[in-house]
């Protein structure tokens, strides 16, 4: 623990008074919670337009009651992970754009201490978010008239740590690219390269069972999308937990990008 | 004394096809300030990287304090390597908290370093603000940040004004003197000449020459004698207890001795041989004149 802490605290300093560090976390912040408190308002009004022209009466869909919250906001919060991706590109590019990080080799950090104090900030900022986002989902169920007391406690509130999985492996592939690509810029583009275009159709093209352990792929099948009253009036229906396997496939791809940015600090020159 | 800092042994290193290291071999005590030496792309900095653990060589190794490089033995060690590498978004105090937290420093050094660099009155401004010579001074400071036994300049005045490379200057020399070992790279000669003990000589990745600089500037100092009669001077110098070598150039001896030259010694001793001089001066060669001897660059175009 105290080792931890003697890795984190240089950290720490790092991004304490890093103004546009603080601006880009509460653009996040503030965002996260509009688009949170937001959501019911914007199904409502989907679904009054839809009734208009539907034959059949389409039953609401009550986002912020418990326990059906923890997977509702979970799950729109996955549309923003993009945002501390970003935050995490900036700030292991840096070290490279400063040649801070051989500054701090010289000086004496070791190499997995270093890695080690870039992990523990990303799995900081993981929890951090699921944590805001678990605490929007408790006051938003409060708020609900009638409130189901009985729902808060429920296996699907584990959805808050299988979004905080979901940030960590997330950053973690972005972390891989910025120690790789050491420029924002390259980096940036590549990551989304990735993430939209080309593991998109890699999913597509390859058979399900294949496909579904790729990084992003399992990240983003830990939180699946909620059944809503409307999805089964289609006869769709997807999970109601989150998988033990889909968790383990992102911890294990999170240990595969940890040795893989070992490998590329020990094998380059800085 | 004669403790063993640094020890490198049969560097080689290659940027592709660009040989900047090949075979090098020094060795660095306890107490010395070692001039590395060298024009721009001798080697000084891939050297440095090296020896700091940020470049990784093809061949050779190294020992620091008589051991495989450890991250214990650099927290020992105070490094500025090519630029002053800072956060611009942080102010020098933050900035050099950081340093002293890796080397397990006190917090509270960094005013002291600041002091000493004479940035203590912008220690709260941000890095991004300072001139190129704050910028380089700031380097300095977080490289005596917990006071290191070994202190590691790449290029210290570069970017300084003539009173910031004196004050520089005047810093190392204090260092020195309080025992800590400084290996100083520079293109300066006269910056290694003015401060280090030690000297190495690097061209194209290869040593030239390395030995102490009272050892490469008696290589350099002859003592021209003049006489009524040139050929008994000869004879007489012959048998001199310092003598090294000599040669006779225009009607005058140009005599080399073996330790520093004495010409006041050599003086006395012709007078014992009933010797008279017309003519006795000291030709004392600067160290870049020695320098340019080595590179082989005897057009005198300046290295610097």
């Amino acid at each position: 623990m105290r080792k931890l802490l003697s890795v984190l605290h240089p950290e720490w300093i790092k991004i304490l008074n890093y103004r546009t560090f603080w601006i880009l976390i509460g653009l996040y912040a503030a965002t996260l919670i509009l688009l949170l408190f937001s959501v019911q308002a914007i199904i409502n009004n989907i679904t009054v337009n839809v009734n208009n022209k539907s034959p059949l009466p389409i039953p609401d869909f009550p986002v912020y009651a418990f326990p059906g919250v923890w997977q509702n906001l979970t799950y729109i919060a996955g549309f923003l992970k993009m945002f501390p991706a970003f935050l995490v590109i900036i700030l292991i590019t840096n070290e490279f754009t400063f040649h801070t990080l051989k500054q701090q080799i010289i000086t004496g950090t070791s190499r997995i201490e270093f890695i080690a104090g870039k992990i523990s900030l990303i799995f900081l900022l993981s929890v951090s978010v699921a944590i805001l986002v678990g605490a929007s989902g408790l006051v938003a169920g409060l708020l609900q008239n009638p409130t189901d007391y009985k729902g808060i406690v429920n296996p699907k509130l584990w959805f808050v740590a299988a979004h905080a999985l979901e940030l960590f492996t997330y950053m973690m592939f972005a972390a891989l690219l910025a120690f790789l690509f050491k420029r924002s810029g390259i980096t940036v583009i590549v990551f989304l390269l990735y993430s939209f275009i080309i593991e998109r159709i890699l999913v597509f093209r390859l058979p399900e069972n294949i496909g579904r352990f790729l990084p992003l792929e399992a990240s983003g099948n830990l939180v699946p999308l909620p059944n809503s009253s409307l999805m089964k009036l289609f006869g769709v229906s997807f999970s109601e937990y989150a998988s033990m396997q889909d968790a383990g496939i992102c911890v294990a791809w999170i240990l595969i990008f940890t040795f893989a940015i070992y490998g590329i600090l020990i094998r380059r020159d800085l | 004394m004669e403790e063993k800092i640094l020890e490198i042994r049969n560097l080689s290193k290659n940027y592709g096809r660009v040989k900047a290291l090949s075979g090098l071999s020094l060795s660095i005590d306890r107490g010395q300030v070692f001039g590395l030496l060298g024009p721009n792309g001798s080697g000084k900095t891939t050297t440095l990287g090296i020896v700091l653990g940020a470049t990784l060589p093809q061949n050779g190794n190294f020992e620091w304090f008589g051991q495989p490089l450890e991250v214990d033995a650099l927290k020992r060690i105070g490094a500025i390597l090519e630029h002053p590498n800072f956060y611009p978004y942080l102010d020098a105090t933050d900035n050099l908290r950081i340093i002293a937290r890796i080397r397990n420093a006190q917090e509270n050094d960094t005013d002291r370093v600041l002091k000493l660099t004479g940035l203590y009155e912008r220690r709260k401004h941000r890095f991004q603000t300072y001139s190129f010579g704050m910028k380089q001074r700031l380097a300095i400071a977080a490289a005596m940040l917990g006071n290191p036994e070994v202190l590691i300049l790449d290029e210290p005045t570069n970017g300084l004004d003539p009173s910031g490379i004196a004050e520089i200057r005047e810093l190392i020399t204090r260092i020195a003197s309080e025992g800590s070992t400084i290996i100083l790279a520079s293109h300066l000669l006269d910056e290694v000449q003015k401060v280090c003990t030690h000297v190495a000589v690097l061209q194209k990745g290869e040593k030239l020459f390395s030995g102490s600089v009272d050892e490469v500037l008696s290589n350099t100092e002859t003592i021209v004698l003049g006489s009524e009669d040139i050929e008994l001077l000869e004879q007489a110098i012959l048998k001199y207890p310092e003598y090294l070598s000599h040669k006779i150039t225009g009607g005058f001896i140009e005599l080399k001795t073996k330790g520093l030259c004495q010409p006041a010694d050599v003086n006395q001793y012709l007078f014992s041989q009933g010797i008279t001089c017309s003519r006795l001066n000291m030709n004392k060669k600067s160290l870049e004149s020695y320098f340019l001897e080595l590179t082989g660059n005897h057009s005198g175009s300046p290295i610097i």
